[in-house]
This record gives C-alpha cells, structure tokens and sequence, in this order.
C-alpha cells in the first residue's frame, strides 16, 4: 500500500480565497460572515449568511462557458486550479486515465432548481431551456471539472451531505493508495442556496447574529458556501519531484448513527466510532491526538454532542486536545466543510499553528474542553482528527499527520 | 371570517397530530403527552406548527408553541391566537 | 496476502419488470418490457416506472408518511435483499456497526428539494413544511433506510451519473477490500419524477415513438425508468462461515472520464472501451474469457453507436459471436438504479449461461449478437457496462464462483 501525500490546496471560502489568503484569515480570527446578498431575506427569521465575496468565474472557468455550468461547479473549477497550482504541477505530465476527481456536496448544483421553480412560476414549465436538465444531475460537479481540467480516471461525486468531503477524500486516498491512481484531486463544494437557507430556518437552526460554536450562548450554525481541493499523490512521487508536503493522509473512518435524519445520537455513538475507526486505519491511538478540527456547527446539540464523543474516547485526556471550529468564521459551508476544514487540518500541521473558535467568550458546562478560544495558537501538532457530521446520522473523521519521512 | 368551534380546533389538531404519528385520529387522546405518549420528536412538534398556523391564518411564536404538551393546550394557544386576530371561537 | 474475493449473498430488486429477484429474472427471461402509459405523468407519457407502486406491501405501515418515492424504492430492496440473506435484524436489536449500505443515485433528491423550494416561493417561507427538508438532502435514502434496518456501519452515496450503479458496487467492494465493513448492501436507486422526466423530454432525448430500442433500428432515444436493485456484499470467507454460498462475485472494475461534455456522448468511445479494458485487467480476465455482454445502451442513437464502437475495440472479430444483451430494452433507463439492474442481469446470465432476451428486438442497427431470445454461451465471467452522456462510463466483471 502507498503512503499518501496532500501538496497542494485551493479554496473559495468566504473568508478569502487561495491557501495563503484562507489560512492568513483563519489564523487572525477574521469571520466571513455577513448580511446575506444572494438573495432577499425579509421574509425569514434570520438575515446573516457566509457568502464567497467578489467571484468573477471568467477567471477560472476558461475552456468553457461559465454561465453553462453551475455557481457549485464554478467554485469547484476555481479551488481545482489554485490547488494544482499550489502544487506546482502540470497535468501534462500525467497520463491522463491516471488522475481522477472525487468531490463531495450536499445539494450540488441547487441554483438549477431555484431556476426550474421561478420559470414554473413565472412562465410554467413549458418555458424551461433545453439544457437546464443536463446541468443538474448529482455528479456534474465533478464531471465539469474533469472537462475543464481535461482528466480522464475515475471521476465520483459522494453526496454524502456535510460530511462529503470527508467521504471524497477518503476515495481519493483510497484510489492513490492502491495504486488506481495517480494524481487524485479531491474536496467539496456548495453554493449558496436559498433552499439550504429556508430549511435550516425552518429548523430555527440559523443564529441570529453570529457563529459562536461551544460558547455558552451558542444559538445555531450560519449557511455558508465554499469550494476546496486537495491534491493527494503518492509519497514517492511527491518525493521524487521535490514537492512541497502539507501532510499525509493516514486513514479515515465512516459510520451511520441510524438513529434520525436531522438529529446527532445522544450519546455521540456514530461520531465516536467515525473518530475510533480512522485512528485504528491509522495504527494510531487516542493518545497521539493532539488537535481536533471539530465539525462544531454552532448550534446547542451538536456541540454538546460532539463534546461527548470526543470526551467518551479520549476519557481524562479530553481536556488536553486542542478542539476548535473553523466555522466560527466560515459558517457551515455544507459539503465543503470538511473539505476545507481538512485543508485547515493540514495547514496546521504544515505552519505548526491551530486556527481558533472566535466568538467564544462564555464556557458552557456542558462543553468544556479546549476550543481553542478567539486566539491561534502555536502547538506543533504531529497527529490531527478532522470531524463531519451530517444528515442522515453521516460521520467521517479523517486522520492527517505531519509528514515525517520515517513514519 | 365564520366563526369556528372548539371542536373544530380539537378534530383538526387530532387529525394532525394522527398523520405525524401514523395513528388514527380517535387514538389520540385529549391529555395524552405528544412527546412521552405519542412519540413526537421536534421535527414533528415543527411540522404540526406549520400546519396549523397555514390553516388558521395565524403565527404562534416557536417559544409559546414548544410550552404545549398535548392536544388540550393546543387548542387553548390557537383559540387564543385566533381571538387576538380578530377570529371568533364558539364553544 | 492475497486480497479477500468480494461475493454477493442476496438480491433485493423492485424494477418495472417485477419486484423480488424471481419476479424480475423471470419476465427478464420471458423477454417481458415494462414499457407503456404512465401513471404519474398522463397516458400520453411512456415511461418504465414502477406501476401500482405499493411499498406497505413489503415495509408494513408504519414510518411510510416521511419517506419519498425514492427512499421507498431504496427501503424495499433492501426489505428483500436482507430478509434474503438472513441479514435483517430483529426488532430490538442494536445493529451490526460493520454493516453500511451505499447507494448510488443520478438525480438523487430533485423531487423532494424542488417541491420543497416550491413550497417557499408559492406558500412563503413562514409556512414551509420543515419535516420536508430531510428529504431535500441527496443521500436521504440511504439515511431514510440505515434507521429502518439499522445499518450503522459506512453509509455512502455515490453518484456517477448513469454509471452509479456500477460505481457503488465497486466502492463497496473496495471497502470490504479495506476490512471496514462486515457485509454492505450496494446497488442503486432512482424514483422517476415530473423534474428529470421534463428535464430529458425538453432536451429531446426521450424516445418519440415511446418504445425502447437499444441498438436496433429505429431507435430514437430512451424511455425513462426507474427502481431499486441492491445486493449484499461480503468476503467470500465471510459467507462461507456464515453458512452462505455466494451467488456471484465482484472481480473487476473499470473507470474512465471522457472529459468531453456534460450531454454528449464521445462518439468513439475511448473512455468506454478504457472502462472494459480496465474492468477485465483488474479481474484478471481477457476479452475471450467473457461469455456475454450486458449493454448499457438505451436505445439513444449516439450512446448506442459510442457502446458498439467500444465494444469492437475491445473484443475485435471476436464481437460477432459474442452474445450481448441491452435490458433497458425491458426496464428503460433507469438511471441511478441502471448499473445495480444490469449487474444482477449479468449474475442472472452467469447462473443460467444464457443472455437475457432484449425485449421486443427485431433487427440490430450495428452488427451485434443480439437477441430476442436467451442467448447461451459458456463461460464464468461476463462484462456489465454503464455508459453516460457526461463523460462517466464504469464496466463491472462478474464471475461464477
């Protein structure tokens, strides 16, 4: 089995786009959250969103039409080119069947049937454009990209809703690991959407004015949207081409809470299996951890939850795991927050520092463990869990270490 | 708008509260607990929110509807609530 | 070491032809189509959907109401495929966390989150439902189903477009491979609805003379279906220890992207005949070890013509004796079910050494061995192929064991 290697990211987030742009926001605490753009929202509860800012698609998407694609695979377009650049690769060196894109959303391209709806309404469905079915499909983020870009491997969407980028890394490791393939790129994206938006604020899940997750006063997640790409490659290969390393994938570990659609188990018995099952992947052990990119949404159960089952596995060492939650700042970017979160994961293990939970200002007594409050932090961390959770009771926690040659 | 009666109320929160719990509506007993007797999680709770509020017209804040336990507080709210729009309530 | 073989033990199946593995084997074979008025969109629509749909027939009546099309399609083959292989938990049971389900699905939720987006722009934010959202989110089937059966282990949605299928019996494969799960049910689910239907019919992709037509003359695109094939997966070891004799196994899988465009078809199908290629090398096969061919043609000219021109690529003279057979002759194309539905035709083919019938054929548009007739061959090994209009196509090897 190969060793796997991350030597290149890209990233929109709403806190900046491009890895040095991303990181040097999240290590000052800057929030990217403000009064949502896209759409109107004096008919909802709550006005606050985290949006990309300042997008132009022209720039990215270059072998196409942008406009024949969706704001989803715009994003992911964008974040797949920073990240090959970041690595400084070019496909012509590769095979073309070798390099392959696994992805992950939750709702994929949604724009298309906000659009499908306003016709109906507006015009009925008579009036729909010939083409607006072929942009929807599941998979086409994905399959955009791999057009774009020109790869020819194996090409996957796993929608597996915010924990999907989790769940695309994890199958872009698997692929170079077994030697399927040879340059994966792999990540997560979602665009905005009003219909993500309506729900959340029908589940009065969205807080009100900012995003402060683990904090006393904790009052919901922030929707947010997002692209980012990881570049995965063998060791060797990276080695061999003196390739800048982030981090290496060690293993990653999935499971279903199979308890209800919306709502976390009590007692956190998914998450902690996710956590439990990408460290024995990793011949690592709980002991090892020494930082904690937690899903940390923001809202009153998951965080409670997610402390539980971080305190259930590491038991009196707990206290000790730097945890914080990036979507202090990013809101919850849906299928690419873990797809960025891991880039953060990877970041931190590349610069040595943790990025913080802004917002933080009043412990809870039933959150009480280190999150790393408002400050970034220099630790040097060697072993990082990166955890998503999702609908449908998803966990995927993905394990990254340091890159250290004799490992 | 025509008056509408207690009972009125009390059939269609029954029917409702039937429809979320996969129950028949002469199941459903006035003081039976939504959540201990009738297995109604949050979700549900929200989504006979919804309903009532579409049919009557009226919008009961999340934080009134959460205090109610069963069908008898039910009706109390939205009789309530339909009063202070301007609806009569016959008993 | 030597990696484990991945077998499949049981097959739960709800398609236009038949519900349960023996319905649908038996009208396969009897070259029976489900082709004909529909239901859901008016007598004037032609679609294979699932006709009188009743899923309280097989999940009783409780826990229904939450549930869409789509989920029930999923929750009923995975009723059957369970109950088949003596893998359903009891009532009270906690659950095996080794056993995961993944499914693969094209459109996924587009009819729960269309109606759902509806609801908001028509009757106003305030009064949507909320106990729809769940559904809006694309792996809810496969969340819907891990609570009905306690499936607690790797729970994953896979979409590939028209390959789905086949991507999530080999992602299944991969993680048994891996040791992650204990037994996993992969396949495919895909519920038609009024948004896919008008968005295939406005591109002008759907059959106008309402019949399928796969390879044969006068075809003139597909008719679209819809359903759920799932089966169970495990080491061959597993099922064996068990008690279990296996009905197949998952040998090989091939991927390739035609990087091309999002609604055409490469014509000379490289990527096709790269997926094959692959498909067959990691099985450890050649083409002459292949007994059958089960198409993924759907009777849509180009995707016709872009599957023939791979084929002869990959199997040479040798094409002319090779018995092929296209099934969404009988059960349309049934997008992200397709690739679970044509893989359980090639287990079906293996096991009888026939190839199903492709229903109602009468003369093929390219030179290939197809039949309206079973066609029989000799061999342990045949090819699956799913082949999409953006660029996706998958090949699965399925051997006898």
């Amino acid at each position: 089995m190969k060793r796997v290697v991350i030597t290149g990211a890209g990233l929109i987030t709403p806190v900046g786009a491009g890895r040095e742009e991303f990181w040097r926001s999240l290590v000052a605490g800057q929030s990217g959250i403000a009064p949502v753009r896209s759409f109107d929202t004096s008919d909802y509860p709550v006005h606050i969103g985290a949006e990309v800012k300042a997008f132009d698609p022209a720039h990215w998407v270059r072998n196409r039409d942008p406009e024949s694609m969706g704001r989803g695979s715009q994003l992911a377009i964008a974040a797949a080119r920073m990240a090959l650049d970041d690595a400084g690769l070019s496909l012509s060196a590769f095979a073309p069947r070798r390099v392959g894109i696994s992805m992950g959303t939750t709702s994929g391209e949604p724009g298309f049937v906000e659009k499908y709806n306003d016709i109906r309404k507006a015009e009925g469905l008579d009036a729909l454009p010939a083409d607006l079915g072929a942009k929807y499909p599941c998979n086409v983020i994905p399959s955009n990209v791999a057009i774009e870009l020109g790869l020819q491997g194996p090409c996957l969407m796993i929608p597996t809703a915010c924990a999907a980028g989790n769940y695309a890394i994890g199958y872009g490791f698997d692929l170079i690991r077994t030697g399927r393939a040879d340059l994966m790129l792999a990540g997560g994206a979602d665009p905005f959407s009003r219909i993500t938006y309506t729900g959340f604020a029908r589940l009065g899940a969205i807080a009100p004015e900012k995003c402060q997750p683990f904090d006393r006063n904790r009052k919901g997640m922030v929707p947010g949207e997002g692209a980012a790409v990881l570049v995965l490659e063998p060791l060797e290969a990276a080695l061999a081409r003196g390739a800048r390393i982030y981090a290496e994938v060690l293993g990653y570990g999935v499971s279903c809470d199979s308890h209800h659609m919306t709502a976390a188990h009590p007692q956190g018995d998914g998450a902690i299996r996710a956590m439990d099952m990408a460290l024995r992947e990793s011949g690592r052990s709980p002991d090892e951890v020494d930082y904690i990119s937690a899903h940390g949404t923001g809202t009153p159960t998951n965080d409670r939850v997610e402390t539980i089952a971080v305190k259930t596995l590491f038991g009196r060492r707990a206290p000790q795991v730097p945890m914080s939650s990036i979507k202090s700042m990013l809101g919850h970017t849906m299928g690419a927050a873990s797809a960025i979160e891991a880039v953060a994961c990877a970041l931190a293990l590349h610069t040595g520092v943790i990025p913080p939970t802004i917002n933080f200002t009043e412990p809870d007594p039933d959150a009480d463990l280190d999150y790393v409050p408002n400050t970034a932090r220099q630790t040097n961390p060697r072993l990082v869990l990166n955890n998503a959770y999702a609908f449908g009771g998803n966990n995927a926690s993905l394990c990254l270490a340091r890159f250290e040659e004799a490992a | 708008m025509e008056a509408i009666t207690t009972d009125e109320i009390r059939g269609e929160i029954k029917r409702l509260i039937a429809e979320v719990t996969e129950r028949t509506p002469e199941e459903i007993e006035d003081t039976a607990s939504f959540q201990d007797d009738l297995g109604v999680d949050s979700l549900m709770a929200m989504e006979v929110m919804v309903a009532v509020d579409k049919k009557y017209k009226i919008n009961i804040p999340e934080d009134e509807f959460s205090q109610i336990r069963n069908v008898n507080d039910t009706v109390e709210v939205v009789q309530r609530h339909l009063e202070a729009a301007g609806t009569a309530v016959r008993a | 070491m030597t990696a484990p073989r991945i077998v499949a033990t049981g097959v739960g199946v709800i398609s236009t032809i038949g519900a349960g593995r023996e319905q649908f084997e038996d009208n396969l074979y009897a070259g029976c189509a489900g082709i004909g008025p529909s239901q859901m969109f008016g007598e004037e629509a032609i679609t294979a959907e699932v006709r009188d749909f009743v899923p309280q027939t097989w999940l009783g009546t409780k826990g229904i109401r939450v549930l869409d099309r789509a989920a029930r399609l999923l929750c009923v083959a995975a009723e059957m495929a369970l109950s088949a292989t003596g893998l359903k938990q009891p009532e009270n049971a906690e659950g095996d966390p080794q056993f995961g389900l993944v499914c693969g699905t094209m459109f996924g939720s587009v009819h729960s989150i269309t109606s759902f987006d509806w609801s908001g722009q028509t009757d106003g934010v305030k009064y949507v439902n909320p106990m729809e959202f769940p559904n809006t989110v694309i792996n809810s089937p496969a969340g819907q189903a891990a609570i009905k059966f306690k499936l607690r282990g790797v729970n994953s949605t896979i979409s590939a477009g028209l390959a789905s299928g086949l991507y999530a019996i080999h992602y299944a494969a991969e993680f048994l491979r891996f040791g992650r799960a204990s037994a996993l049910l992969a396949g495919g689910v895909e519920e038609l609805c009024e948004e896919s239907f008008v968005g295939f019919r406005k591109a002008g992709v759907l059959s106008a003379s309402g019949r399928s037509r796969p390879f044969q003359a006068g075809h003139d695109g597909m008719v679209l279906g819809e359903g759920s094939a799932l089966l169970v997966v495990e080491t061959e070891e597993r099922a064996r220890a068990r008690g279990v004799t296996p009905l197949f196994e998952i040998a090989g899988f091939g991927s390739a992207h035609d990087a091309h465009a999002i609604n055409a078809f490469h014509v000379r199908g490289q990527g096709a005949a790269a997926a094959m290629r692959q498909a067959l090398e990691a099985a450890g096969l050649t083409p002459a070890d292949i007994g059958c061919v089960i198409a993924g043609a759907s009777g849509s000219p180009a995707a016709d013509q872009m599957e023939w021109h791979a084929l002869k690529e990959v199997f040479g003279p040798r094409l002319g004796e090779l018995p092929v057979s296209a099934p969404k002759a009988a059960f349309g194309e049934a997008m992200g079910a397709s690739g679970a539905l044509l893989a359980l035709c090639g287990a079906t083919a293996l096991r009888r050494q026939h190839a199903p019938p492709t229903a109602g054929f009468i003369g093929a548009d390219a030179p290939l061995r197809l039949s309206a007739q079973a066609q029989p061959f000799s061999a342990h090994a045949v090819l699956v192929n799913c082949f999409g209009c953006d660029g996706n196509n998958a090949s699965l090897v399925l051997k006898s064991v």
